[in-house]
Formats: C-alpha cells, sequence, structure tokens
C-alpha cells in the first residue's frame, strides 16, 4: 500500500470538508447562534490545517490508486469526516463528551439517524442544521461528492467508487466516473429540491422543510422535533415523506433510466419488483396483526383504541415498515408498543434494508434476492443433482462470484451482528435493547426496540456501546468489505 | 421459366429435382466437382462448375435471360452475394436461404433495403415452426399450412375407439362441429384414397384433415385428442434452434426440459432460459432421462449434431414412456429409415427448407404445393383464373377428376369448406389434394379454358 498517495487524497477531503463547514457557519450567522459558531470556526480551522499540512508534506506523491489505496483512502476518509465532523457538538457544548459527539457526527453521515440528545427541541438551529445536513452528505456517500467535484481523479476515481457502494449491481451509468457520480448528485439534489416544496405546501416552516427534506432523501432520520414526523399529525406529510423514503430506498440508476425513457427495463427490475413486495407484504402483514390484536394486552396508544379502526392502523404501518425497510427512521407512532411479532417483523425488515444503489442501508435487497434464489436452486438440486441452473437478476445470469459474494456477505453480517450484541449485553444492556441497537445500528435505520425504541434515544447508553455501535453504523454504511479490510494485514502487506 | 439454383447440396438437389420435373429449365452451380457430376447424373438440369460470386461463372450458367435464382448454399455470404450480383443481372425474383437470424428477422437491415433478396428462408425457423405445428397439434403426424397459416393440413392416426370410426363420411354431420373440418384424403395399407361420401373410416386409418386454424381444438375430439394436452417436452442438445423452441415453448406455458451433454452448452442454455429445466448429460443415460420426467413427457425432440445419439436416445426416450418423439436428421436418406423404427415424426431441415421455397416460387395460378410424406400425391393452393372451366356452375354439376378432391376454398382470408352446391368465383383460391395422376388434369380445370 502507498500509504502517501493516501494521505494526499485523504487531504484534499479535509479541505473540502472545511469549505463545507461554511454552510452551517453560515446558518449559526443567519440564527445568531453565536455560542456554537465559534465550534464552526474551530473545525474549519481545524480540518484546514490538518488538511493544508498534510497536502504541502505529501505534495509530491505520485502513484497509482489501486483497489488497496482506494479502500484505505474511502475508510480513512469517513473517519476523517466523522472525527472532523464531531468536534461542532462537542467543543459547543451540546454534548457532553467527545464519545457522544462522535457517536451523534457517525450516526448522521451514516444516515442511521439515531441520537444522544434526549430533547432536540432546546438545540441551537446551526446545531440541527449540521445534524441534517450530515445525512444529507452522507445519504449519497461522502466519496461520491469527491468524484463528482473532483473530476482530476480519472481512472483512479473508479476504485473509490467501487470500495464506497460495493453492492453486487454498481453500474457505471456514464463512460465516465465522474460523470456518473454527477449525474447521481443531479438525481439527489432534483428530490431533495422537490421534497423541500412539497414540505412547504404541506405547512412546514421553511427550516423544519429543509431539515426534514435532507432526512428523507438521504433515508438518515434526524428530525427537528422530540416526537419526529408525528410532532406534525399531518396525514399528507406522512405521505409525502413515506413516498420520499421509498423513492430514495431504491437504487439510485432507475432514476436515471427514468430520464433516458426507458421505462421498460425499470419496470422489469427484480430488485425494484421485490422491494415494492416487500413493502406491500410489509405493511399487510403489519396492519393485519396490529387490527387483530385485543386491545389492551400491550401498549397504552392501544389501549385508547388508537389502532382500533383499520384507518389509524394502516397509517401507522404504512409509515413504519417504509421507514424501516428504507433504513430511515423517521417515526409517527411508537412501534415499541406494538405486540412482538410486529416487533420483530421489523427488526428483521430492518435486516433487509433498502435496494443497493440507493441511500438507504442493510444487507440490500438484491443480496437477500440473490440469496433466495440461489437457496431455491439448491434445493432443487437435492431432486436434480445433474441440473444446470442460473440465478437470474433481471432477466440475467448472476455470476457464481457475486452469489458467493452475497453469501458470504450475509454470514459476516450476521457475525458482526451476533459479537457485536454479545458485547452490548456484556455491559449489562439487556437483549432486546442491545441486539435491537446493534441490527439498527449496522442497518442505518436508527430508532430499536426497548431502551432504544422510536420515542428514545441512545442516551442512556455506556459509552463503551456508544462506540461498539458507531463502529457498527460505519461498517454498514461501507457494506463490511472496505472497513473490515483495512484492519486485515493482507491489505497493507504488498 | 428459367431458373437458376446455386448450390448443388441436399437442398439444391431436391429443388432442382422437383422443378424439373416441373417442366423449368434448371441450371445449378456448385463449386464441388462430386456434386455437379451426381446432379449432373440424376437429373435433366445443366450444370455448371465454379463459386457463384464470379460474375464469369453465372454468365456461363445463363444468367441474362434467368427469371429465377434460388442461392441455396451452406454459405449466407455466398448467398446473400449471389443475389446482389443476379440484381445486377436484372434476375426479377431472388431467393436467398439465410441462417443467421440477424439477417433473416423481420426487422433486419436486409428486409430495408441493400441486398435485392425478395424472399429469405430460414432453415432453423422452418424447421422449429414445424416442430411447434406438431406439438401444437396433438395426435398429428404431418403438418402443412396454407395462406400464411390460417388454413391447415394435418394428418392423423384414427384411434379405435374415436366417435369417427365406422362411420361414413356423409353420416359424420350427425356429430357436432364436423362442418368445420374437411377430410380430404385416407391412408389405408400403404394406399392413398380420396374419399367420397360413402367412404367408411377404419381404426389405425391415416387421415388428412384440412381444417381452418381457430377451429382445430373441436376438430381434435374426434381423434380423441385436446388442444392443451401437451404438457412436457423434453429436448436433447443445445443450439441455436433448439433454444428458440425452448423460448417459443416457454411463452405457450408447456414445461420444458433440455438434456447437453456439453458443459459450456448447458451454460449457455441456462443463461437464456428462464423456466426450463437444463441437465448436463447423456441421453443415453437411462438414469438421467427418468430425472427428466421422460415418463410423462408428451414429446421427445432429439436436435443434437450426433445423429446415431439422436435416434437411439429417441427410441430409449419411447421405451421409458414418452408418448412421441420427433428426431431430426440432416440426411434426407435416413427419413424413410428412421420412420421405419416407430419414431413418429423424422425432420429434415434440408427438406422442409425445399419445400418452403418451393411455395414461394409457385407465383401465378398454383400458389403452393406441398408433398406427402411417401407417396407423390400433392396437397396444391391454387388461384382460380378469370377463364378456368369451373366457374359460375355448382361443384356437383363439375366433372371433377377422380383422385382429387377440394379441400378448402378461401376469399380475402376467409375460409370456408366446399359443398355440393359450393360455386367457385374468380379470385377465389382453392386447394385442392389431388393423387399424381389427377395433378395435371386438376391443373388444367384451374387454369384459363384453352388448356
Amino acid at each position: 500500500m502507498n500509504i502517501s498517495i493516501v494521505l494526499r487524497t485523504v487531504s484534499n477531503l479535509a479541505l473540502m470538508l472545511a469549505a463545507i463547514l461554511s454552510i452551517p457557519l453560515g446558518v449559526a450567522l443567519f440564527y445568531k447562534n453565536y455560542n456554537t459558531l465559534w465550534s464552526f470556526i474551530f473545525a474549519m480551522v481545524l480540518s484546514g490545517i490538518l488538511g493544508g499540512l498534510s497536502k504541502l508534506f505529501f505534495r509530491k506523491a505520485e502513484a497509482e490508486i489501486g483497489i488497496r489505496e482506494g479502500i484505505a483512502i474511502v475508510t480513512f476518509s469517513w473517519l476523517i469526516c466523522i472525527f472532523l465532523g464531531a468536534f461542532p457538538y462537542w467543543y459547543s457544548g451540546v454534548c457532553p463528551t467527545y464519545c457522544d459527539a462522535v457517536f451523534e457526527t457517525t450516526s448522521g453521515f451514516t444516515t442511521t439517524g439515531s441520537s444522544i440528545f434526549t430533547d432536540v427541541e432546546i438545540l441551537p438551529e446551526s446545531i440541527l442544521f449540521w445534524r441534517a445536513f450530515t445525512n444529507w452528505l452522507g445519504g449519497m456517500g461522502i466519496i461520491v461528492v469527491f468524484v463528482a467535484l473532483l473530476p482530476a481523479m480519472g481512472v483512479s476515481g473508479y476504485q473509490l467508487f467501487v470500495a464506497e457502494v460495493s453492492g453486487p449491481t454498481v453500474g457505471k451509468l456514464k463512460p465516465r466516473i465522474a460523470e456518473t457520480a454527477k449525474a447521481l448528485w443531479i438525481i439527489y439534489l432534483i428530490f431533495t429540491a422537490a421534497l423541500i416544496l412539497l414540505y412547504l405546501m404541506g405547512g412546514m416552516s421553511f427550516f423544519d422543510a429543509v431539515c426534514h427534506c435532507f432526512s428523507t432523501v438521504s433515508t438518515g432520520g434526524f428530525s427537528t422535533k422530540n416526537t419526529s414526523i408525528a410532532y406534525f399529525n399531518n396525514l399528507y406529510i406522512e405521505i409525502v415523506t413515506a413516498i420520499f423514503m421509498f423513492i430514495c430506498g431504491c437504487n439510485f440508476s432507475l432514476y436515471y433510466q427514468c430520464f433516458q425513457l426507458d421505462f421498460r427495463r425499470v419496470l422489469k427490475n427484480s430488485e425494484l419488483r421485490f422491494f415494492a413486495g416487500l413493502n406491500l407484504i410489509g405493511i399487510i402483514f403489519v396492519v393485519l396483526l396490529l387490527h387483530s390484536s385485543q386491545s389492551g394486552s400491550f401498549g397504552s396508544e392501544i389501549n385508547r383504541g388508537y389502532y382500533q379502526d383499520i384507518g389509524h392502523s394502516l397509517r401507522g404501518s404504512f409509515f413504519q415498515v417504509v421507514t424501516v425497510t428504507t433504513g430511515t427512521g423517521l417515526a409517527t407512532a411508537d412501534f415499541d408498543v406494538w405486540p412482538d411479532v410486529c416487533r420483530f417483523f421489523l427488526v428483521l425488515l430492518m435486516f433487509i434494508g433498502a435496494c443497493a444503489g440507493s441511500t438507504g442501508g442493510g444487507i440490500k435487497n438484491v443480496r437477500i434476492l440473490i440469496l433466495l434464489k440461489s437457496s431455491m436452486r439448491e434445493l432443487m438440486r437435492v431432486l436434480r443433482p445433474r441440473m444446470v441452473k442460473h440465478v437470474k437478476i433481471n432477466g440475467e445470469s448472476v455470476s457464481e462470484e457475486i452469489i458467493t459474494e452475497s453469501s458470504v456477505f450475509f454470514v459476516v453480517y450476521l457475525g458482526f451482528f451476533g459479537v457485536c450484541s454479545l458485547a452490548l449485553m456484556a455491559t449489562n444492556v439487556d437483549m432486546v435493547t442491545a441486539f435491537s441497537a446493534v441490527s439498527t445500528c449496522m442497518a442505518n435505520c436508527g430508532p430499536g426496540l426497548a431502551k432504544v425504541g422510536p420515542m428514545l434515544n441512545f442516551s442512556e447508553i455506556p459509552y463503551f456501546c456508544k462506540w461498539i455501535l458507531s463502529f457498527c453504523m460505519l461498517l454498514g454504511r461501507l457494506e463490511i468489505y472496505s472497513f473490515l479490510l483495512l484492519f486485515l494485514s493482507v491489505t497493507w502487506k504488498r | 421459366m428459367k431458373i437458376l439454383i446455386i448450390g448443388a447440396g441436399a437442398v439444391g438437389f431436391n429443388l432442382a429435382k422437383q422443378l424439373s420435373k416441373e417442366g423449368h429449365d434448371i441450371s445449378v452451380i456448385d463449386k464441388d466437382q462430386d456434386k455437379v457430376d451426381r446432379i449432373a447424373e440424376k437429373l435433366d438440369v445443366s450444370v455448371v462448375l465454379g463459386v457463384a460470386t464470379s460474375p464469369e461463372i453465372l454468365e456461363e450458367a445463363g444468367i441474362k435471360n434467368t427469371d429465377i435464382v434460388l442461392a441455396v448454399t451452406n454459405s449466407d455470404e455466398i448467398n446473400i452475394v449471389t443475389c446482389i450480383l443476379s440484381y445486377n443481372y436484372n434476375v426479377k425474383t431472388k431467393i436467398a436461404r439465410i441462417r443467421n437470424p440477424e439477417f433473416s428477422e423481420k426487422k433486419s437491415c436486409v428486409h430495408q433495403s441493400g441486398f435485392h433478396i425478395d424472399y429469405i428462408v430460414n432453415p432453423e425457423m422452418i424447421t422449429i415452426n414445424s416442430i411447434l405445428d406438431i406439438i401444437g397439434t396433438p395426435g398429428t403426424n404431418y403438418v402443412a399450412d396454407f395462406r400464411g397459416g390460417d388454413i391447415l393440413l394435418r394428418g392423423f392416426s384414427v384411434p379405435a375407439n374415436a366417435p369417427i370410426v365406422g362411420k361414413k363420411l356423409a353420416d359424420l354431420e350427425e356429430i357436432e362441429y364436423t362442418d368445420s373440418f374437411l377430410i380430404v384424403a385416407i391412408q389405408r395399407n400403404e394406399e392413398m384414397i380420396i374419399p367420397t361420401g360413402e367412404t367408411e373410416l377404419k381404426p389405425n386409418d391415416n387421415i388428412y384433415v384440412v381444417v381452418a386454424k381457430e377451429a382445430l381444438p373441436f376438430f381434435l375430439p374426434m381423434v380423441n385428442r385436446r388442444a392443451d394436452e401437451v404438457a412436457k417436452v423434453v429436448i436433447y442438445g443445445v443450439n441455436r434452434a433448439s433454444l428458440n423452441l425452448a423460448k417459443k415453448l416457454e411463452e405457450r406455458k408447456i414445461g420444458v426440459t433440455i438434456i447437453e451433454p456439453m458443459k459450456e452448452k448447458a451454460e449457455e442454455a441456462a443463461s437464456v432460459l428462464d423456466k426450463t429445466i437444463i441437465l448436463k448429460g447423456d441421453a443415453l443415460d437411462i438414469d438421467l432421462l427418468k430425472e427428466s420426467s421422460i415418463d410423462v413427457a408428451n414429446f421427445f425432440v432429439a436436435f443434437s449434431e450426433n445423429e446415431r445419439s439422436n435416434l437411439l436416445a429417441s427410441l430409449l426416450a419411447k421405451r421409458l414412456g414418452a408418448k412421441k418423439a420427433i428426431v431430426l436428421t440432416e440426411d434426407p436418406a435416413f427419413v424413410p429409415i428412421i420412420n421405419s423404427l416407430g419414431i413418429d415424426v423424422v425432420i429434415n431441415p434440408r427438406l422442409i427448407t425445399a419445400g418452403s421455397i418451393l411455395q414461394h416460387i409457385r407465383r401465378g395460378d398454383t400458389l403452393s404445393v406441398v408433398k406427402f410424406q411417401q407417396s407423390e400425391a400433392e396437397a396444391m393452393e391454387l388461384i382460380v383464373s378469370e377463364h378456368s372451366k369451373i366457374l359460375g356452375k355448382p361443384l356437383r354439376e363439375i366433372h371433377f377428376p377422380k383422385g382429387a378432391i377440394i379441400g378448402a376454398i378461401s376469399k380475402n382470408g376467409v375460409m370456408k369448406l366446399p359443398t355440393g352446391g359450393t360455386i367457385i368465383n374468380p379470385g377465389e383460391s382453392v386447394i385442392v389434394f389431388a393423387l399424381p395422376h389427377a395433378i395435371e388434369k386438376v391443373q388444367s380445370l384451374f387454369s384459363n379454358g384453352k388448356g
């Protein structure tokens, strides 16, 4: 591994971060949050100095960026963004410790949406904006921003691109990688602008509209209200939010095909069909369970007859299922008080997550689909040992390597889930809280069950666990491989 | 007419044989000395040794006053180039045998412009279509289509317990739907009979029926069959044609299993086909055949390049319970031999290619002719000319030759079955079924009055 070229590239990113930090600084000036003003300036100066120094020091580094360097650059970039991006929270004093600040920033950039704030409504606007903005930046991917803004990266940009979005269906939309990154960002910007308008039409204030839009299109989940979307108690806003969460949970290359009027290919997309089907079945399943459950057996909202009529059950389950499958984490109801079968079902949906190439998290629908199909194939093979059969996605054969990749990903994912849950339980966190917190962080979803439920937060979790959960979030966002390989000696040796 | 045939292989030979018998002047060009010698020995045609892409050779074969060029060599490229050259010699009709579907598909550049080919005949497409016809008509042992597939001629063996057994043709009216089909010939113990109203149907007769495409499902119960009874087809061998066939069968919701010994070909099939089950192995392996549920298969289609395996696998498949076996053979000489071994349908792509080209060149009075398997009997589609002797009179008053029968009359795409009172009008097309001795009489009846 050529460490100097890695640091040189990362130094560019640190300088870019310094520039980006000027946006929340502007917000702080606008809202006259003078006490947080200095924290943003401090973070800007720090990243400027770090970036400038290492750029100066490694300015002569010239080497090709290979797979190893790509992995290192991507992971280091994320770490730099998280550690520098945490400074405003810490320096301004809204987070009591640096650990809390790192957790909050990781949760932001990885679009998880888990928070350590018990009361977000008392936070200054600039901090609220910075939370939503980290969501928005992380949604499309820091590296995608980087590649789009620095087209001089050229061919090597591809290695970075693949290292950050390692899903099975990463396709170059355009011949040049920088053009591809730009195309993705243009689509992202269009969605953002459209949603801000729709929120304003729904009666949100401009600040709330922008912040909620950032956390919706990025499938992040940070809200400016303690009760999240439920605060507005507005069916229109719920429907618009759910639709945009779904849209951003689908593969972005589909929208590129839409712009090219290639609708037939979009409709034939196996993953989209599977994802839509999964959401539909999930909603119906949860509605039926909610509706058929006897009142009084669980939760206070049920006792009040909140879910007694089918309309409310539908409204509640529709939003909650979409928020969980897309890994957003905005909430309109406390699903922690729902029957156990619903709670566990939602955790399972977290594992599956959204589509590859989207802003959502989880194992990804396409991997699940490949695994289901190849499992079917193995079952059939018992009956017909000499059968030759290909697993097909979008009508095309999937190579055996990708099937292996998906199975390995699945196993490693579950392995980390198990180990991290154990680590949490070792610090006396109860079982439901522990496993749901780990699964929600790995899937970049947001809310868990029990003590980390949708209406609660992560402030009571021990510090050791917060570090583990931050690790889980980044692991899930970088789809394990890039992050994990950095800790293996084979990546560093020649 | 003067017809120039390029290529003296099986297709060219059969075309030359048939067309010279019909009284056309035939020249044949081929680069292979043996083939040229053979054709000169057996047929009354003129031959030229050489490559047809050379204008000198074409001129030697008399291209300057040729009416029709049939380019039927193995090579698509030679066929295309020959047709382009022929255009420059002002040949009116140019027909090419082209295998590559990129050229022969309707959308291809060949159809749009450029190559000056009037008709493209794709042997694979024809083979697939005739197999699909057979599979689409359960129980049939002979298929031919007229009017682009709207009027069907089908052969059936009559089971002993069929509703039509023991009935005279005139009495068939008692059964429902008999007004939608017409039995035009009966093959009984190697003898071809043109039936009259008094002819009685016996078990194990081979009957030939003219029926409209829509009415086929109603006819099938007469021979104890159902249109939807084909549920499973096993195909042996992967190639472009068999993959196409499997795809078409998938579209018809018929279960398909493909057996292929070569790993790469099996993988290719797996990537192209969706629902088809692909088994890697040899069709001569009894366990593998059983694994393919051969015992419930309606058809076993042997498509592989290996003629011997095709034949053996089909016999094995029938022994293990496949209802019918279809075998492809490249050598026309094998057709009668394989037939005699108990294989239900033998298909020779070259013979049916020749047949399809013949259909194209019979412009004028005769639209198309199909030959019957062993006998020399013909089914022809004729256009009624304005001077024909049979105009204006009901059929029962016409002295129609013995050994010939009118199967169907069609006008503007509507088909009707003839009765004694039917009057034929000019411009209509008529499907006539005739034994060899009656063919000429029929042709003179339909052509102008002087003949």
